[in-house]
């Protein structure tokens, strides 16, 4: 059982917050919306452990489970949804939101068959999240254009910039050859992931005077961040002093108007990294983009990559196998706080996490 | 480092075995140093050549390994893997050992290392089994690891009827934006 981090005091009622959590391979959030109330987004968990990352925070934090008000999925992606059901069966006060792209008949054989229901080996990222509805009498599907929260003292307001309709369309063409029918022969097996990410819910939080824009993992694309920017609803927010950046810095999950139209001059970036194999994010060059692009930047998970394996086992697998690395790499959080007076945030890292640097690029 | 060739045999004439359409046959000559392949098609041009220093046979069914063989043989772990993408370069996996508690890895596998029959199972989602292993092999101590991909029937209609009515239970529970009752 791996020693729990410790996060020190709740916050204060007249306090917002967001903390990004991520072992390296997974991400998850809190946010304090103010006058206790809670949004959590996505889920994962920290290495070997069982609890999802954001219900140890806020069991640590000591806050009652019936603060917090929401829990969103962004999207369906096993690196998001780590423990998702856990978190929803732990809050059950809480709306629970899906992306919009499930709502339709297709989508919804497509998760119930990739489930783990009916072959207990596909239990990935779809499983958790056909579980997490199933435990729920009604949970809420969000799309681009909708508020889905909104509050007084402190005020807020929660808005969806994503799915976009057209991503709708291109998930269900991207899954179509994968859901069960009578008149295909299609061998069983897991859930392909869908290439590029169009299907994520962007996030922005309006607290008044600025806001949070939480990217999730949308990618570059007409119906998805080119569409979200060209949507004058979206650019008619609040800028964003603080942005989740998307898609693990992906190149792909950035677009140059986000910095321009979405967030204020040089906000706050938060990140959490993307260990798999040989694909790794952020890449050195990611994070010259971000940098330049951020007042400063801080990275959940910026260990050593080292496999975790021993010397002579390790020795055998490098016969066949290369970029071998620990799925997670070392857990951390990034906590950016501050009061509902204050100007600037106070921003704690904890376990793994990091600022991001030049230097510090090649450990992320 | 490339795959080892791990099929050691010798290769000897087995009377009444005829190979099948388009399958190639291979004899090595004590001897000659050297060998070739032929076609059931090129046996009647391979055999009229004066003074060759080949011979073409009929295929020679390889030996199942014997319990020995078996007995002798110590896996050090075994894998299971999920294969994430594929492409030319090779297939990213994620790795959970199967025989100790070891944190779960990601990896990248070369293609050339997939036997030919499981190349089409070779897609995202698929799930295999690597597996390194000892064997002591006349007398000495080899070596060896193999990927056996798993490979699942295809969706059956009662799977497809269970489908169905899993999303429709799953439809039950799903609002849509537009009714959405607002916290």
């Amino acid at each position: 059982m791996p020693r729990a981090l410790d996060y020190g005091r709740a916050p204060y009622a007249d306090e917002i917050e967001v903390t990004i959590f991520g072992p390296g391979y997974g991400e998850a959030l809190a946010v304090h919306l103010g006058g206790q109330r809670w949004m959590l987004v996505d889920s994962c968990t920290a290495t070997g452990a069982s609890e999802p990352a954001s219900a140890e925070y806020l069991r640590q934090l000591n806050i009652p489970a019936e603060n917090v008000k929401a829990i969103v999925a962004s999207h369906w992606h096993d690196d998001h949804v780590r423990g998702m059901s856990r978190l929803v069966r732990q809050y059950p006060n809480a709306t629970f939101f899906y992306p919009a792209v499930f709502s339709n008949k297709e989508a919804q054989a497509f998760l119930a068959a990739y489930s783990g229901e009916i072959n207990p080996q596909l239990t990935r990222g779809t499983g958790e999240l056909y579980r997490s509805l199933m435990s729920r009498e009604r949970s809420v599907a969000v799309k681009n254009r909708v508020e889905i929260l909104s509050g007084t003292s402190p005020e807020f307001r929660v808005f969806a910039f994503s799915p976009t309709d057209a991503a709708l369309s291109q998930f269900l063409a991207h899954i179509f050859e994968y859901i069960p029918r009578e008149d295909l022969s299609l061998p069983i097996g897991h859930a392909p992931p869908i290439s590029p990410n169009l299907s994520s819910v962007v996030l922005h939080v309006d607290l008044g005077a600025e806001a949070l824009l939480l990217g999730a993992d949308l990618e570059r694309h007409e119906a998805g961040w080119d569409a979200v920017i060209a949507d004058e609803w979206c650019r008619g927010k609040v800028r964003a002093g603080v942005v989740k950046i998307a898609h693990h810095g992906s190149i792909t999950g950035d677009h140059p108007d986000i910095w321009t139209q979405l967030a204020m001059q040089k906000p706050l970036g938060l990140i959490s990294p993307f260990n798999n194999g040989r694909h790794t994010l952020p890449k050195a060059a990611d994070v010259m983009r971000i940098l330049s692009n951020t007042r400063e930047a801080f990275i959940t998970s910026g260990s050593s990559r080292k496999p975790k394996i021993p010397t002579d086992q390790l020795k055998r697998l490098q016969d066949m196998c290369t970029a071998i690395a620990p799925a997670n790499a070392g857990f951390g959080a990034v906590r950016a706080r501050r009061s509902t007076t204050a100007v600037e945030w106070q921003i704690e890292l904890f376990g793994s996490a990091k600022r991001l640097s030049n230097s510090g690029s090649k450990a992320a | 480092m490339n795959p080892t060739t791990n099929i050691s045999q010798p290769l000897e004439s087995t009377a009444g075995v005829q190979p099948l359409a388009g399958e190639m046959s291979l004899r090595i000559q004590p001897g000659a140093g050297t060998a070739s392949t032929s076609s059931p098609s090129a046996e009647g041009a391979a055999n009229s050549r004066a003074g060759s220093a080949f011979e073409v046979v009929p295929p020679v069914p390889v030996p199942l390994p014997t319990h020995k063989d078996v007995f002798d043989s110590k896996p050090i772990q075994i894998w299971e893997g999920v294969v994430l993408s594929v492409d030319r370069n090779g297939m990213d996996v994620r790795l959970n050992a199967k025989l100790a508690r070891l944190p779960e890895h990601t990896a990248t596998i070369a293609l050339e290392w997939i036997h030919d029959q499981d190349r089409d199972l070779a897609r995202p989602g698929a799930i295999f089994y690597l597996t390194v292993f000892r064997k002591l092999s006349r007398g000495s101590v080899q070596n060896a690891q193999e990927i056996r991909f798993r490979r699942l029937p295809n969706w059956s209609n009662s799977d497809v009827l269970k489908v169905r009515a899993a999303a429709s239970a799953l439809a039950a529970r799903m609002k849509d934006t537009d009714d959405a009752a607002r916290p």
